[in-house]
């Protein structure tokens, strides 16, 4: 029945090409595969923009991944599948699903516990893909389901995909789908439902809360076809264990899956009274269609940080490829720059050794031309620059200018301080008024001096007060003022 | 540590050497796979070696021997920098007139203050001049001017009725003279018997004649 291409036949460990598939293959992006591998059962369908286009069952068991990739072989063909994009729903034996109660009071906590427990579970049995579930708390502690598909399995089974140019975006257990299903049939008049489906050779049992909050999900070996008391009596152990944990009364089953209308009375004569039991008939496709509907992120994807961590590995080594290429082109550039400058330099180089002597003489000319224009740059400095500006004459003209007629000037005397380098000045005189008028025309004399654009300061070193000498009964005043010359 | 470093080596080595869809490649795929990475690096570090020990010491070495005579290129510059050809022509020059507005000699100072007198009769005013010898200050020798110590009492002629003005006008002539004459002291005393009399201490600029400037 499964009937293998020459050249699918080669890649038991290892695929032929490791490599995206040939586009030139006519693949399309948006065509979906979706696998549902159930405990032996092999059920697939295409999808075309979550749109269903074919469907296919495996007529024969398939429990090992020898007899899988045989059987997918015959799927692929029959399906005439052309996209690479694989989602896999699987119930197997390797893939292992166990509930864990976790400190609650933090996120982080919760999540560091968990952790915990994977390495734990990895140190006993090896490396695991994992993907926590959160389920319906028992006694205020948080809930947890753990999925765990062993690394070793989880490899072979995607060497044996990619070998036929598949790969694969999503792993999903089969109480997500379940989950689903469940929640539809959920509503106030039925604050919890207990859903059993037939699954393979075993059968899934979940229980969800009205607000979808999963209180229980377990799987069991056997079906109702084989022996209807024994999942009658997994159910009632169910609904104890909801009642006990959860406090909750569930009262409403549904039966799905083949047979299940066959199985169904003896299954509801041994729940006892009062439970109303429906038998829905869900194809295992109607699973896939809602499985292939789930983002590719959903939170109970085995495998997105596996392929999140996987993509960013790749992007991060093309990265540090293309890095180390564009520092060496870098490099190279560089140094072809450092080439061509060192070039240049070595021909001014050289024509600096054959213009030796020259440079020589230049430097020994140049030496003397600025000596002698230092020394001109100094003469001229001394001569020009340095003269003391004529501040005596100026000095005089302003205060002939500004001293009234009255005032008679008897000595005047401005002296070149040369250690101190400032001006001094004295100016006596005389002048005919009563004291009073004398003072304010001295003080008015002073004034000008001061606020004079000559700049005329009264320096405290040399005197610190104008001093105004009057006799008081007499007419004629004599008055000295004695200051410096700030600035000129 | 060791371990860390054990893992932290292995995790890159898987990045690198990581072979698409396949967890546990062979070393020689592995290997392939780095190739592309490892090709690159091992070029850098050539590249780097070839640089940094052998091209390097090389250039160093003829650098070294050309050190002399660039430094001499850049003090030629640096010369250059600090005064041009034309700028130094321009201080010739500038010096050239400096020199005129200067004595040529201390001996020449009684002759000029000869002719100073001359000109203050021409304002109005009789004097009297006398020089001194220039007293040297420890800076002086390095200077190439001196100045002669000067003073000079000065009353206006009997002709002169507007003695005020004609002083003004006198030491403005005095101080924007082609010479350069410092006026470091002005007295006037008026007395109402004599008239005015003007006192002044000046110094007059002159070209150095001692033996260190003559050399």
């Amino acid at each position: 029945m499964t009937t293998l291409a020459p050249d699918r036949q080669e890649t038991k460990s290892a695929p032929r090409k490791a490599r995206a598939p040939d586009r030139a293959t006519g693949r399309g992006q948006a065509d979906t595969l979706a696998i549902a591998w159930t405990h032996g059962q092999l059920h697939a369908a295409t999808y075309r923009r979550s749109n269903l286009v074919a469907t296919w069952e495996s007529s024969d068991k398939a429990t090992t991944l020898e007899q899988f990739g045989s059987a997918l072989d015959v799927g692929l063909k029959t399906l005439n599948y052309r996209g690479t994009d694989v989602v896999l729903l699987l119930a197997h034996d390797q893939f292992t699903h166990q509930t864990e109660a976790c400190p609650s009071f933090s996120e982080g906590a919760t999540k560091a516990y968990l952790r915990g427990r994977i390495e734990r579970h990895e140190e006993e049995y090896g490396p695991v893909l994992s993907v926590a579930q959160p389920v319906a708390p028992i006694r205020k502690e948080a809930q947890h389901l753990l999925h765990l598909l062993p690394h070793s399995f989880y490899h072979e089974l995607n060497n044996l995909l990619l070998a036929r140019h598949l790969e694969i975006s999503r792993i999903i257990p089969t109480n997500v789908p379940l989950e689903l299903e469940i929640s539809d049939q959920v509503d106030d008049s039925r604050p919890a439902i207990l859903l059993a489906a037939r699954i393979g050779d075993s059968t899934a049992l979940i229980a969800c809360r009205q607000n979808g909050e999963i209180l229980l999900s377990r799987t069991t070996l056997g079906t109702w076809s084989d022996d209807p008391s024994r999942v009658a009596v997994e159910i009632n152990r169910s609904l104890l264990y909801a009642k006990q944990q959860h406090g909750a009364a569930i009262d409403h089953i549904i039966l799905t899956g083949k047979e299940a209308e066959e199985a169904r009375p003896e299954i509801e004569s041994k729940c006892g009274e009062g439970k109303s039991f429906a038998v829905r008939d869900t194809d295992p496709i109607n699973r896939l269609s809602a499985t292939v509907r789930l983002p590719l992120r959903h939170p109970v994807n085995l495998v997105a940080g596996y392929l999140r961590k996987k993509r960013s590995n790749h992007f991060l080594r093309r990265v540090i490829l293309i890095s180390c290429w564009f520092l060496f082109a870098l490099l190279a550039l560089d140094t072809w720059i450092d080439e061509q400058d060192w070039s240049a330099e070595q021909t001014r180089m050289s024509t600096l050794g054959a213009n030796e002597d020259s440079l020589h003489e230049t430097y020994d000319r140049m030496l003397v031309r600025n000596a002698g224009a230092a020394r001109n740059r100094s003469f001229v400095k001394q001569v020009v620059d340095d003269r003391l500006p004529p501040v005596p004459d100026r000095f005089l003209a302003y205060v002939a200018s500004i001293v009234p007629r009255e005032v008679q000037l008897s000595h005047f005397l401005v002296t070149w301080n040369n250690e101190s380098k400032d001006w001094t000045f004295r100016i006596e005189g005389t002048l005919e008024a009563d004291p009073e008028t004398a003072r304010m025309t001295i003080r008015s004399i002073r004034r000008q001096l001061s606020k004079s654009p000559l700049q005329v300061r009264f320096i405290e070193s040399v005197r610190p007060e104008v001093e105004l000498s009057l006799a008081t009964e007499a007419t004629l005043q004599r008055f000295t003022l004695e200051g410096g010359l700030f600035e000129f | 540590m060791s371990s860390d470093f054990t893992r932290l080596f292995r995790n890159v080595w898987h990045l690198l050497s990581d072979v698409p869809g396949w967890s546990e490649p062979p070393l020689k795929l592995r290997i392939r796979r780095l190739i592309p990475i490892m090709l690159p690096i091992g070029l850098i570090l050539a590249l780097l070696g070839w640089s940094f020990l052998v091209r390097q010491p090389q250039i160093n070495r003829v650098r070294i021997s050309y050190s002399p005579l660039v430094a001499l290129n850049d003090d030629i510059n640096q010369l250059n920098i600090e005064c041009s050809d034309q700028r130094a022509g321009e201080l010739v020059i500038e010096a050239g007139e400096a020199s005129r507005m200067i004595l040529p000699s201390i001996e020449a100072a009684p002759e000029y203050l000869q002719d100073l007198r001359k000109t203050v009769n021409r304002y109005g005013w009789l004097a009297t001049f006398k020089s001194y010898e220039p007293v040297s200050g420890p800076t002086d020798e390095e200077t190439p001017i001196t100045f002669v110590p000067a003073a000079g009492k000065m009353i206006p002629t009997r002709e002169n009725r507007k003695p005020f003005p004609s002083l003004l006008e006198l030491l403005t002539h005095f101080t924007a003279s082609a010479n350069r004459i410092d006026l470091t002291r002005l007295a006037i005393g008026v007395d109402e018997k004599t008239g005015p009399t003007v006192e002044m201490n000046f110094q007059i600029a002159s070209h150095r004649t001692d033996e260190k400037t003559a050399q």
